[in-house]
């Protein structure tokens, strides 16, 4: 009985602790949620009082839209260059910010990761005034080679790929720190052992530092990924989508039925949302699948390393079988 | 899981509530002096006028003088008015007066709450120009819902130029598409300057403007629609010649680079700045220029509208639309009445007049208004060539029903011309003859719709067979 | 523990012909401190940051310059004279001092929810079973990410409802109510990981759950509190659109990132008090960020290790 009576005290300080994140997780996140499901379902013009059940009416026009495909595709294409861009550009970076033998690096560390705590929506409206082609610095660039004026916001062939790079650049920052991060997981004395033993620093890196990093690189993936779908900020002071929807990535889209039309679809717009979750929610799976699967590696090779080292405790030798693993 | 009852989400979301107020309690103590007065302190007063952002604040300031109730005026940019709007609407939190620029017809605006009538002394009302306030457009079953306060006799693709530059290099005055072409050639052959501006990044004004030059061009109609015939003809030649000129001039370089992303202000603004020939703007531009850079003022010149062969310019247009309305659940009816009526008195149509936005009501007060010549000379012109277009809203009321269901479409025309002089539209016919395919099926559907739920509406209320162009339609 | 076996004899069978490889090798190990090779990777380095940080240069430069000076154009960053003036127009006509107001306490009253109410849920989440708790880590993993603008619309419904719209207060509370998921995980990673006698120690002391939390386990998990709390920061002062949301119906309400915008819509001719406008809403985070480098790359580096 007293254990059952300290057990219900202990559920209670629980249950308290949990309270503030149930009100405000549960009123702003989770109501809000399944409250666009049943928007989905009817057909609403934001004004009116009046929501009329439509059914399944949204999807089928949102599914009939080609612009809605153009937008899945934009934010997919998006994604694919803003991706490996961040992550291996970062990554190369991070190697050479961690060499002990690079000058100067906390000061690299610091201007590469500055964009990185700027305001989105400013850096929007400025990269809109550097990419000026008639009065921007980077048409001032263009114009000593005496080539013509380049509208890289204005034409749609270079939009999308001209708002990826500045994507880049504002968040190259953060994984470039989770590389770093990853990196000094590495113990120095493997570096040192394997130095010992007269790796070189390609050999090191090939042997030693990817296999060790490769973990990593699925979550560092994950995470950058997953960064993609938060470009509307960027987006809507860049481009508002445009021109001719060449930038209108789905959040863009959702916003522009919900908020921007004339008569706002809000129906259509929350059909259009729970379709992208859809979307997301893939990709959440995804994470989920990546992390678990990066984390069995680490304990596998944590555990492996353990015994290695408690049966034969020649650093060297150790370092050389992991090495000839590598390559075979 | 199972342990999560029915009744415990309900009391959880109860409590959720309470929660949250009593957070925001705290939050209100702590960031109190920071929360700014919020409806209810005054009357709030929002347009999207942008020559007219200082006078209306000296106006708001006289008129809460008066009534002896704060008056906050604010301004939106269009691009972003009708946003803020409908965010607010959807909050509740409409101000008082706004001005009119979400395109829905009245009873729609009525039912859903969004406009409350307007009670106007007969003084007011006596001020107003013959046939001001029409049935079906600012009035339901005789209550007034909407303040017409600006003229419906205007053009809105004027043509203007610099007239420093047209001196240096030497143009006319272009009316003819073919003058304007020569102009552009002529100032890109001198080379200090670039020819022409639009704001071809906001579709929906180029949309606007096209829509007029291709009536002007002699479309039979309006927006798409024929007043003929009823139907939608978007595919129409006064269209595609029009949207073909726009493709030329962008094809031979003729505009500013970067014309492909601006907005309205940022076309105005680089026009005003002096280096460009022309740009195509409304009657309103002025106005606009004096907020932007008031030393551009006098080089502003202007030809009004092109045409395609120089031939006399023809308009029509409807009823005075609604300028302000009255938010639907304003606690200020008895003050925001009496800015309204304040809007009818003479002094402020001459305050309009001179602030050279979109031309005040009464036309007749510019001619004694301290404004530029082509200012004065463009309402002139107004006066002489816009005509009373046919409304089916205003033959029958109910047509307004329908047009309350219908659903936006995107693209829309302005979107195809950007696509278009962008080059990822190739097949223009193709892409007109669709859009007006499916503006048919939409007001199809909303006639349907309407008449499903009682309406005595059909599409023939589109149809006006009996109607002239440059003859003053009456029902 | 056979598949690893296996892998292990495998390792030893290749190591003998590698050690021979390696061996042949000359030692090149070089113990002078630092390569000719390293000072050119440094002087590349040197040109791209300065490529990297031009945004923030020019935006510097063009909010000293006039309007006119700017618009002609050209890459020269030196102002003809220092115009100051631009900062004034920002400041006060801008009402830029506003907005940074605004958005200091919009985000220190967020990060400070969040913080606390992640510590507690992570804490509970983290460290017990209890009725219920894997539905709740469900339903977390379910809403890790919510795209922008999904619930906006309920969102403000909601906030209407409860009479927060149009306030500050509400902002906050849309703000750190939002899904803040990933942070809760954090959290209970961390405290997963910690050794189970710390607390049974305090426990025979006769600690209650309350104090255990508050002198033992909260205090262990500071790294943790510098990465949400930094995540937190970052996150809230860049916001733009919930704050779009919120202040759209008042401009008193605006902060920097939604002035910037609406500054933008009406004087888009004056680029100066633009970048001035800039310049005044990124400068704070900016230094902040300078003088706690340390916590800032700490607290990314935490949401990879976590």
């Amino acid at each position: 009985m007293a254990t059952q009576s300290r057990q219900r005290r202990r559920n209670l300080w629980i249950y308290a602790f949990l309270m503030p994140t149930f009100i405000l997780y549960g009123v702003y996140t989770i109501y809000p949620i399944v409250a666009s499901y049943w928007y989905s379902l009817v057909e609403w013009n934001g004004f009116s009082s009046e929501q009329r059940f439509v059914g399944i009416s949204n999807y089928q026009a949102v599914l009939a839209d080609p612009l809605f495909w153009s937008s899945v595709r934009i934010t997919l294409l998006f994604m694919l260059v803003v991706a490996p861009l961040r992550i291996f550009g970062a990554f190369f970076l991070a190697i050479l910010l961690n060499s002990p033998k690079l000058p100067f690096t906390k000061f690299f560390r610091t201007v590469y990761f500055l964009p990185v705590v700027t305001t989105t929506a400013i850096i929007g409206v400025v990269m809109r005034f550097i990419l000026d082609p008639a009065a921007g610095p980077v048409a001032a660039v263009v114009g000593l080679f005496g080539l013509p004026p380049v509208d890289l916001l204005g034409e749609s062939g270079t939009a999308l790929v001209t708002t990826a790079l500045v994507y880049v650049w504002k968040f190259f920052g953060i994984t470039m720190i989770y590389w770093l991060a990853a990196l000094q997981t590495i113990p120095q004395d493997v570096y040192d052992a394997a130095r010992v033993d007269g790796a070189g620093g390609v050999r090191i890196f090939r042997h030693i530092t990817l296999p060790m990093l490769l973990p990593f690189l699925l979550i560092i993936t994950v995470l950058t990924i997953e960064d993609c779908f938060h470009a509307f900020d960027l987006m809507q002071t860049m481009t508002a989508g445009g021109p001719f929807y060449s930038t209108e990535i789905i959040e863009i889209y959702i916003y522009r039925w919900a908020f921007a039309a004339s008569i706002p679809q809000l129906g259509f717009a929350s059909a259009a949302a729970v379709l992208f979750g859809v979307l997301v929610l893939v990709v959440v799976a995804l994470q989920a699948w990546a992390t678990l699967t990066s984390q069995r590696i680490q304990s596998q090779r944590s555990e492996s390393e353990r015994t290695e080292s408690q049966i034969e405790r020649q650093v060297g030798a150790q370092i050389v079988r992991r090495t000839g693993k590598g390559r075979a | 899981m199972l342990e999560i009852s029915r009744l415990q989400i309900s009391r959880r979301t109860f409590v959720g509530g309470v929660g949250v107020s009593a957070l925001a309690g705290l939050l209100a103590a702590c960031t109190g002096p920071s929360t700014a007065p919020g409806p209810g302190a005054g009357i709030r007063w929002w347009d999207h006028f942008g020559g007219l952002q200082e006078q209306h604040k000296a106006w708001a300031a006289a008129q809460a003088e008066r009534l002896g109730v704060a008056v906050e005026y604010s301004y939106n940019e269009p691009g972003r008015a009708l946003e803020a709007l409908q965010l607010a609407n959807q909050s509740k939190q409409l101000p008082d007066v706004y001005s009119n620029i979400m395109g829905l017809p009245l009873p729609a605006l009525v039912d859903s709450g969004w406009v409350s009538p307007i009670e106007l002394s007969d003084e007011a009302l006596g001020r107003l120009p013959e046939g001001t306030l029409v049935e079906g457009i600012s009035m339901l079953d005789g209550v007034v819902y909407g303040l017409p306060s600006l003229s419906d006799r205007q053009y809105w693709a004027c043509t203007w130029y610099n007239s420093e530059i047209a001196g240096s290099v030497g143009f006319e005055p272009p009316r003819s598409y073919d003058e304007l072409r020569a102009a552009l050639q002529s100032i890109a052959d001198d080379g200090q300057f670039a020819p022409m501006t639009l704001a071809l990044g906001a579709s929906e004004r180029i949309r606007d403007q096209v829509d007029d030059l291709a009536q002007a061009a002699g479309f039979p109609g309006w927006q798409g629609l024929r007043y003929d015939t009823g139907e939608y003809a978007y595919d129409d030649d006064t269209y595609v010649n029009a949207i073909e000129l726009l493709k030329e001039i962008s094809d031979n370089g003729w505009l500013l680079p970067g014309t492909n992303s601006f907005q309205i202000p940022d076309a105005r603004g680089r026009w005003a700045a002096g280096n460009v020939g022309f740009a195509i703007d409304g009657p309103w531009a002025p106005g606009g220029v004096r907020a932007l850079n008031e030393a551009h003022l006098p080089k502003m010149a202007t030809a009004g509208e092109l045409t395609p062969e120089g031939e006399d310019l023809v308009i029509t247009r409807g009823a005075p639309a609604p300028t302000w309305f009255v938010a639907g659940n304003t606690p200020h009816a008895d003050d925001v009445n009496k800015l309204l009526e304040s809007f009818t008195q003479d002094d402020y149509q001459a305050v309009l007049a001179e602030a050279m936005d979109q031309p005040p009501l009464n036309l007749d007060t510019v001619a004694d208004a301290d404004v530029i010549e082509p200012y004065a000379w463009l309402v002139e012109d107004f006066k002489k060539r816009v005509f009373r277009a046919p409304q089916p809203q205003v033959r029958n009321g109910a047509a307004n029903e329908a047009l309350a269901l219908i659903t936006p479409v995107a693209p829309h025309l302005g979107d195809i011309i950007q696509g278009y002089l962008g080059g990822d539209v190739t097949d223009l016919k193709g892409e007109l003859v669709k859009l007006s395919a499916t503006f048919d099926k939409n007001l199809d559907q909303a006639i349907d719709k309407a008449s499903g739920a009682g309406a005595k509406v059909s599409r023939d209320d589109w149809a006006f067979s009996d109607w002239q162009r440059g003859v003053d339609y009456a029902y | 523990m056979s598949t690893l076996a296996a892998r292990r004899g495998n390792d030893s069978r290749t190591g003998d012909e590698t050690r021979e490889s390696a061996d042949r090798r000359p030692k090149a190990m070089s113990h002078r401190p630092r390569r000719r090779g390293w000072w050119l990777v440094a002087l590349i380095l040197a040109a791209l940051a300065f490529l990297w940080v031009f945004p923030f240069l020019w935006m510097v430069s063009a909010s000293l310059k006039s309007s006119g000076e700017i618009f002609q154009g050209g890459l020269n960053l030196i102002p003809e004279a220092l115009r100051w003036e631009n900062y004034g127009r920002a400041w006060t006509a801008g009402q830029f001092g506003q907005y940074l107001l605004n958005t200091v306490i919009v985000t220190v009253v967020t990060t400070a929810i969040v913080v606390v109410r992640c510590a507690l849920a992570g804490y509970v989440v983290g460290r017990y079973r209890f009725p219920g708790s894997r539905l709740i880590i469900g339903i977390f993993v379910a809403t890790l990410f919510v795209p922008t603008g999904y619930t906006i619309i309920p969102i403000v419904k909601v906030s209407l409802e409860l009479g927060l719209l149009n306030s500050l207060a509400g902002m906050i509370l849309a703000l750190g109510g939002a899904s803040n998921v990933a942070a809760i995980l954090i959290y209970a990673g961390y405290f997963r990981r910690m050794p189970a006698d710390l607390e049974e120690a305090a426990i025979v002391d006769g600690a209650g759950f309350l104090r255990v939390f508050l002198r033992i386990m909260l205090p262990l998990s500071t790294p943790v509190t510098a990465t949400v709390g930094i995540l937190t920061f970052l996150a809230t002062w860049n916001a733009f659109f919930l704050p779009l949301v919120f202040s759209s119906t008042n401009p008193a309400l605006r902060t920097v990132s939604v002035g910037m915008q609406a500054f933008v819509g009406e004087n888009s001719t004056d680029w100066a008090g633009m970048a001035a406008a800039g310049v005044i809403s990124i400068l704070p985070v900016v230094v902040l960020f300078v003088f706690m480098q340390k916590y800032f790359v700490e607290g990314i580096a935490g949401a990879v290790k976590a």
